[in-house]
């Protein structure tokens, strides 16, 4: 049980079976995937054709595409061409999907990012405190931020700040992204943060804040309402416990007895859902882009949406998939640094 | 000068109609063990984490006097406690295993408590100790989860943990009822022994009586958060005449014989509102008991809170001439003989 090195052996085999759980999950994400854009009656040859083109026309595109092939083997070519990282072409922007998402994909992570760290951190923070003094003041307004924040649509949400904060007091853009030519630096990921970042430019890290500013604010609210909640009534049991007491009547200190041994104990349960949050946001910053006009991969998945771009939606679905079960295979490596009677990847 | 003096200490509970503990006094001298006896809800736990302000924030505690070691404990803050509780007060629980944090390893628990006593750099000592009251190779096995040691094992612990930074007074609540009666001795001889060294006072918790006839100089009896009974321990097993004292000795079954009476069960719902506590299960109960709440005075060889079992005395026997409320007859009373386990059913002194 002690030894080292049947440990690293299972560590490895462990790994392993994690690995594969996740290629499983993926495929039949893709397979499901696969199957609903074949089976939805809208005829994608056509839609690619344009409303213009004659039935001629439209038949030589269904050609051009493979789509006059039968369902199994275009599914087999589509798998080959996930294994060699092609997700096939846009029937909108005709270009490959991939180069579309590299493309939108640093706007996305920039705002999944900043959003993440905020409500998590805040949320800890505000559970913590809400937890260890429950009562005063701040726990009733902390209470209506819970209930307030959970109950009230993403949407709503947005649509309230741009009204007040961009069309009535004009503090921040309604919409859009940071514009590289007008902050004067060059664009070098895509994410505006970081390019100001790396260009040095305090004016256009200023900038790019302030784009920001609402979207973040839009998906913190929603999602720092469970963060604080599930922090409170975690760290509230935690604090119960007798080991907590008997702590306290070794002589420790309230931060020790709080900080060391309650709140480490209590950040398992929102450990896990701060990963699927982040999971949820890897798919769901949809309704937020399109609001702001986020360049991302929300709102290029509306997009494709619209257009029945079913190459697109496949593919921005196959990897917020892989995104989803890549966060909880990272998050099932927390938990054994939180509880070590937990064994890693068990 | 005692230790411990504990003059009419009250606490309660929000939202709970009676208090928990009621006006309960008494003195502790240095050296001597003092067993608080009584069942579930008499607030003994109440009662000793008060004395080491240990309580809820919720609650409310109040006294005519609380002081250790001749300093006036009623206005000290909270940092005071956590001072006292670092060098002067230690504490062990009940349950070995929920006194520990789960998910830390013991070593760095017991560290952090070594730490609090300003003892940081002296593990060795800490190892030597629990080498010497049957821990086995503990610098290896306290890298060890909780989890992975026995109630046993992690109470000598707990016991030296608290033992080790010299305290005036120990608090043990219930110190072995969570562990099978073989590990229960051997804890009690433990105990016993590190008190011994140290000269502390302690004061014991517990609702077994052969614990309490094992290692206590004095015994109080509480219920309903009074305490009915106080003397000395012979006195207290013997010459009891407290009527729930009473019932409580003869509940213990013995070996050679069937039980003599058995204390009539507890009607369900809550205690009375006014008067003796114990009025409902009492066979000496008058009209007056179920007015007004009697205070312990002396009766025969001890201190009972019983007008009843006192007016019932002073025919027999006549009670010993007091003129003032004596907090402890018990710390002037010569210590009794081991010969008390006829009544509680112990062992005996190893």
């Amino acid at each position: 049980m002690r030894s080292a090195k049947p440990a690293r052996f299972s560590k490895l085999a462990r790994f392993s079976k994690g690995a594969a759980w996740l290629a499983v999950v993926v495929l039949v994400a893709v397979t499901i995937t696969f199957a609903l854009s074949r089976i939805v009656p809208a005829d994608p040859a056509r839609l690619a054709a344009g409303l213009e083109a004659g039935p001629e026309q439209v038949e030589r595109v269904r050609q051009d595409l493979g789509l006059d092939d039968p369902i199994p083997v275009q599914y087999v070519r589509y798998i080959g061409g996930l294994l060699t990282g092609d997700f096939g072409d846009s029937l909108r922007t005709r270009g490959p999907i991939l180069d579309d998402v590299v493309e939108s994909l640093p706007a996305s992570l920039e705002l999944i990012a900043v959003s993440f760290s905020i409500f998590a951190v805040l949320g800890i923070v505000l559970g913590v405190v809400w937890a260890y003094w429950p009562r005063g003041v701040h726990a009733v307004l902390l209470r209506v931020v819970a209930v307030a924040g959970a109950a009230v649509p993403v949407f709503w949400v947005g649509l309230l700040l741009q009204i007040l904060l961009a069309g009535r007091l004009g503090w921040f853009p309604v919409a859009g992204n940071l514009n590289h030519e007008a902050a004067g630096i060059a664009e070098v990921t895509g994410a505006g943060l970081l390019d100001a970042l790396i260009a040095r430019s305090p004016s256009a890290m200023w900038e790019a804040a302030r784009v920001l500013f609402l979207p973040v604010m839009t998906i913190v609210i929603h999602n720092i309402a469970l963060t604080i909640a599930l922090m409170r009534s975690s760290l509230a049991d935690q604090l119960d416990q007798e080991y907590v007491r008997a702590a306290r009547a070794r002589g420790l200190s309230e931060w020790r007895v709080v900080m060391v041994d309650a709140l480490r104990n209590a950040l398992n349960p929102v450990v896990t859902m701060l990963g699927l949050q982040l999971g949820w946001l890897l798919g769901g910053v949809v309704i937020v882009e399109v609001i702001f006009s986020w360049p991302g991969i929300g709102l290029y998945a509306f997009s494709s949406f619209q257009a029945f771009d079913y190459n697109a939606i496949m593919a921005i679905t196959v990897l917020s998939t892989a995104g989803f079960v890549l966060v909880n295979a990272l998050v099932g490596l927390i938990y054994p640094r939180l509880d070590p009677r937990i064994q890693e990847g068990g | 000068m005692s230790l411990l003096v504990v003059d009419g200490l009250t606490v309660v509970y929000p939202g709970a109609g009676r208090p928990a503990v009621a006006g309960v006094s008494f003195e502790i001298e240095a050296g001597r063990t003092l067993a608080v006896v009584g069942e579930s809800g008499s607030g003994k736990t109440t009662l000793a984490l008060a004395l080491a302000g240990l309580l809820d924030r919720r609650a409310r505690r109040g006294a005519r006097r609380l002081e250790v070691n001749g300093e006036d404990l009623l206005s000290a803050g909270r940092k005071r406690w956590r001072q006292l509780r670092r060098t002067d007060i230690s504490f062990v629980f009940q349950s070995p295993v929920n006194s520990w944090n789960p998910t830390r390893t013991m070593k760095a628990q017991v560290k952090d408590g070594m730490a609090a006593s300003g003892r940081a750099g002296r593990m060795p000592e800490l190892y030597d100790l629990l080498g010497r009251v049957g821990f086995e190779d503990p610098e290896r096995r306290l890298e060890d989860l909780p989890h992975q040691l026995s109630g046993g094992m992690l109470q000598r612990v707990s016991i030296a943990v608290a033992v080790i930074r010299e305290p005036a007074l120990l608090i043990a609540d219930e110190p072995t009822s969570a562990l099978d009666s073989t590990v229960q001795s051997e804890i009690l001889a433990i105990l016993g022994e590190l008190r011994r060294e140290v000269n502390l006072a302690m004061l014991v918790i517990s609702h077994d009586l052969s614990v309490v006839s094992r290692v206590a100089d004095d015994v109080m009896v509480m219920y309903g958060g009074k305490a009915v009974e106080l003397g000395s321990r012979r006195n207290a097993l013997h010459s009891a005449v407290h009527p729930y004292t009473k019932g409580l000795l003869d509940s213990v079954p013995s070996l050679d014989g069937e039980r003599k009476t058995l204390l009539p069960s507890m009607a369900p719902g809550p205690l009375p509102a006014a008067g003796c506590p114990f009025a409902p299960r009492c066979g000496l109960a008058v009209d007056e008991c179920r007015r007004t709440e009697p205070d312990l005075a002396p009766v025969g060889a001890t201190l009972a809170a019983c007008p009843p079992a006192a007016a019932a005395s002073t025919y027999t026997s006549g009670s010993p001439s007091a003129s003032t409320r004596s907090s402890t007859p018990a710390s002037s009373t010569s210590e009794g003989s081991p010969g008390c386990s006829d009544a509680a059913g112990a062992e005996g002194p190893p």
